[in-house]
């Protein structure tokens, strides 16, 4: 047993709103630099949709992650033998217009254009050429728009369902779309990490964190193409690639990172995870089927004193355990089993899960109200049929495999297409709801909201639990940062000895008025 | 007093006569070694053209200073001179470097010797009896394998025999030499190697003269080297074409399913553009 800390996100999908300030907030902190105008580490995107960049999602055009070959994986589009071949060509890369062309607009136009017959205008410019452009696309350019043509039709996930699912899921009124947002992931089998022919991007070892060294990165852009989320960008005006460090430096200080910290709905959880580091080739080669599971069983429980034993010799400090034993994203996706990770057969193992959407909002509307259709127009196109707000508990599981969602588009995201691993994790989540509804409304039936519970394998406490910390839970529970022991980390570079009793506050580059 | 007279005369003739046949045979000697390498009096065109009646042909003044320097008159868009350049291959006629009074002197030699032949047009081949040893013998001697008997340096410190076309043409100081048996033939290669006009290679083999023996198997070699064949004929640029149609085929089918325009290709060619 190889026991190393892994820090570890849950997105709690269903209190998402969409409102891109995660985004808005990494990229005043980190993106808002030339060359890295386009470059969104953290985006918010609308499902069924086909993302940024587009359609990042079929690797058949992007050829990311890892692939199966003989009992062993390989790299879709990189690699030794690959990397080599296509190193100064690259065939797979996004090209800007997959990202979109970031513009802003010639604001001061509009304040010291001399008085005219019109109005000045502030014309849209490029970013990259600074001159007028016409806008084409950008980074959330799908948003909302679920149903049309161009974009949520073409969702890669889509590609199992039947025809017939398909217009389902975008027939006018019942349409439901509902909001991913993606950061990296921090995967355990990192596809940019070993794509890399300058070995420039490496996980750390106390926290997992995957990062690029600036100093060492070469612009070959294989992590571009490597990573199947299309989250390692390349920076045109340093060329160097660059990518979401997790705002290591606010993790470092004890803060969660920008996007977690920003976030309006509180859909965000942060937290150690300790796992078994000997298991990543096995399990990411998996063949069974059974990716998921295996992932999850390479996520240790940190109150095993087997595990606890294993991790100090490994050198994990105490407070890095302890943040594991409090971690809120330990409880989602291991206690509880409530969180996926998105598209797993992607083999990276992702340590970004996600709590999926439960789809549609069920409240009980009670009886179908005909008076309702009576006011309306004779051409209006009224609902007959009853189900469609009906969540009374006989038919409750029977209305989550008719969701307005298919659970095969839920599965295609977050479980490499098994639906019965998405019905598990949704009947959790409606049992907690159903539980609550009887908490606080109390008009259900004692007998069915057991049953539900029953169902769903789920006691009171542990419903009690899952309520309190999606719902009600604090800053501090919500993200469990474990301290960085920069201080340890700092001696093991340089001997401080060496700089006691040296003139005051020290520089690390000269003073301008020298020293 | 006239005896005094003709005694002067006869004393003037005695003195006079040894200084003109003097001048004479000095003229003869600057010709051959030269001239006459390349070109005759009255027996035809060698490398260069027949000299017979060239003082008629041309002035006096134009005669000084093409001999003097050809290449200077030609590059200065001289008609005639550049005319000469033409007719006989382009082969540049080395500056001798003589005097006026040389030069004149041997005017003189040619303007005497107009009508009876000086040299021959078609000098005997000595390399008739060539065996495959000479030939093997003359490579070694102009690749510098073997060293020449009285110490000269080997031709190919300066010269490229263009029998490896590889080499680059321009790679060394002296003329490409693999088209000097066409340009000069037989005698005029083997004057030159006897008697060097050009001053670099004079200079580089006074007090080194090649032997009989090397100057055969110099020349046999020099006969039998390889020219490239003529590139359109031998196929080369039509290989290279199809071959290059080949390749472009091949990475085609190596890269068809590379991703070669934007995924969203189809949306923006529908928007409608305002800028061009």
């Amino acid at each position: 047993m190889n026991v190393r800390a892994q820090i570890s996100m849950v997105f709690h999908l269903d209190k998402c709103i969409g409102c891109h300030t995660c985004s808005i907030a990494c990229k005043n902190i980190w993106t808002d630099r030339k060359g890295v105008e386009y470059q969104w580490w953290n985006n918010v995107e609308t499902k069924p949709g086909t993302g940024y960049p587009t359609k990042w999602e079929d690797q058949d055009i992007y050829k990311g992650g890892w692939e199966k070959n003989n009992g062993t994986i390989n790299l879709k589009g990189a690699g030794k033998k690959k990397g080599l071949l296509n190193i100064f060509h690259n065939p797979n890369l996004p090209v800007i217009d997959d990202y979109y062309e970031p513009f802003t607009y010639r604001y001061l136009d509009l304040i010291e254009s001399p008085a005219m017959k019109d109005q000045p205008t502030a014309r849209p410019v490029s970013l990259i050429t600074g001159k007028p452009i016409d806008i084409k696309m950008g980074p959330n350019w799908d948003d909302d728009l679920s149903g049309t043509p161009d974009y949520a039709r073409k969702d890669p996930n889509l590609q199992d369902l039947s025809p017939a699912e398909q217009e389902a899921m975008f027939q006018l009124e019942r349409m439901a779309f509902f909001y991913l947002p993606r950061i990296c992931n921090h995967c355990l089998n990192p596809a940019c990490v070993a794509s890399c022919p300058s070995g420039a991007i490496y996980k750390r070892g106390e926290d997992g964190v995957v990062l690029i060294n600036q100093q060492v990165c070469r612009a070959w852009r294989m992590c571009v193409t490597a990573c199947p989320y299309k989250k390692s960008y390349y920076n045109w005006h340093t060329g160097k690639s660059e990518k979401c460090i997790l705002c290591y430096p606010r993790l470092e200080a004890g803060y969660a990172p920008a996007c977690m910290h920003s976030c309006v709905g509180r859909i965000r959880y942060l937290g150690v995870i300790l796992y078994d580091a000997d298991q990543i080739e096995s399990v990411a080669s998996d063949d069974g089927g059974k990716l998921i599971d295996r992932q999850l069983n390479m996520l240790l429980d940190p109150f095993d004193p087997r595990v606890i034993q294993a991790a100090k010799e490994n050198g994990v400090a105490d407070s890095t355990i302890k943040a594991a034993q409090y971690s809120p994203t330990y409880k989602f996706v291991k206690k509880w089993g409530l969180a996926l990770p998105l598209h797993p057969e992607f083999r990276t193992l992702p340590m970004l899960f996600y709590v999926p959407p439960l789809l549609p909002v069920m409240a009980s509307l009670g009886e179908q109200d005909k008076s309702q259709g009576e006011k309306l127009d004779p051409i209006a196109k009224f609902w007959n049929d009853s189900w469609l707000y009906d969540t009374s508990t006989e038919d409750l599981w029977g209305t989550i495999d008719q969701a307005r969602f298919p659970l095969k588009y839920i599965a295609n995201l977050f479980a490499a297409g098994d639906e019965e691993k998405v019905k598990v994790v949704l009947k959790k989540l409606m049992a907690v709801r159903i539980h609550r509804r009887n908490v606080t409304v109390g008009d259900l039936a004692e007998e069915k909201v057991e049953a539900t519970m029953r169902g769903a394998g789920m006691d009171v406490e542990t419903a009690e639990e899952i309520y309190k910390l999606t719902s009600l839970a604090k800053f501090d529970e919500r993200f469990v940062i474990p301290p960085a022991h920069r201080e340890q980390a700092l001696e093991m570079l340089e001997f401080t000895g060496d700089t006691k009793g040296s003139v005051g506050f020290g520089f690390k580059e000269k003073a301008e008025r020298g020293l | 007093m006239n005896k005094i007279f003709f005694l002067l005369a006869i004393l003037g003739l005695l003195i006079e006569a040894p200084a003109i046949a003097q001048s004479d045979a000095e003229a003869a000697d600057l010709f051959k070694l030269k001239c006459g390498i390349c070109h005759t009096i009255g027996s035809g065109r060698l490398v260069g053209p027949d000299l017979a009646n060239v003082h008629e042909r041309r002035s006096e003044e134009w005669l000084l200073k093409f001999i003097h320097s050809s290449q200077t008159m030609i590059k200065s868009g001289d008609p005639d001179a550049m005319a000469l350049f033409e007719e006989f291959n382009q082969v540049i006629m080395p500056d001798p470097m003589i005097t006026d009074t040389e030069i004149k002197s041997i005017l003189g030699y040619i303007a005497a010797n107009s009508d009876g032949g000086v040299g021959t047009a078609e000098p005997v081949s000595v390399i008739e009896d060539a065996t495959p040893e000479d030939l093997e013998n003359g490579k070694n001697l102009f690749e510098g394998r073997v060293r020449f008997a009285n110490g000269g340096p080997s031709c190919i410190s300066c010269h490229n025999s263009q029998s490896n076309i590889f080499l680059a043409e321009n790679s060394f100081s002296g003329k490409d030499v693999g088209a000097s048996f066409d340009n000069l033939g037989e005698a005029g290669v083997k004057a030159i190697l006897q008697n060097p006009p050009f001053p670099v290679m004079a200079q580089a083999f006074e007090g080194h003269d090649l032997t009989e023996g090397e100057i055969h198997d110099l020349l046999v070699f020099l006969k039998n080297v390889k020219q490239p064949s003529n590139l359109m004929a031998s196929g080369y640029i039509l290989f290279g074409i199809l071959g290059a149609m080949g390749l472009l085929v091949l990475y085609g089918g190596l890269w068809y399913s590379r991703k070669s325009k934007s995924v969203n290709y189809d949306i923006y060619k529908r928007q409608i553009k305002s800028f061009n």
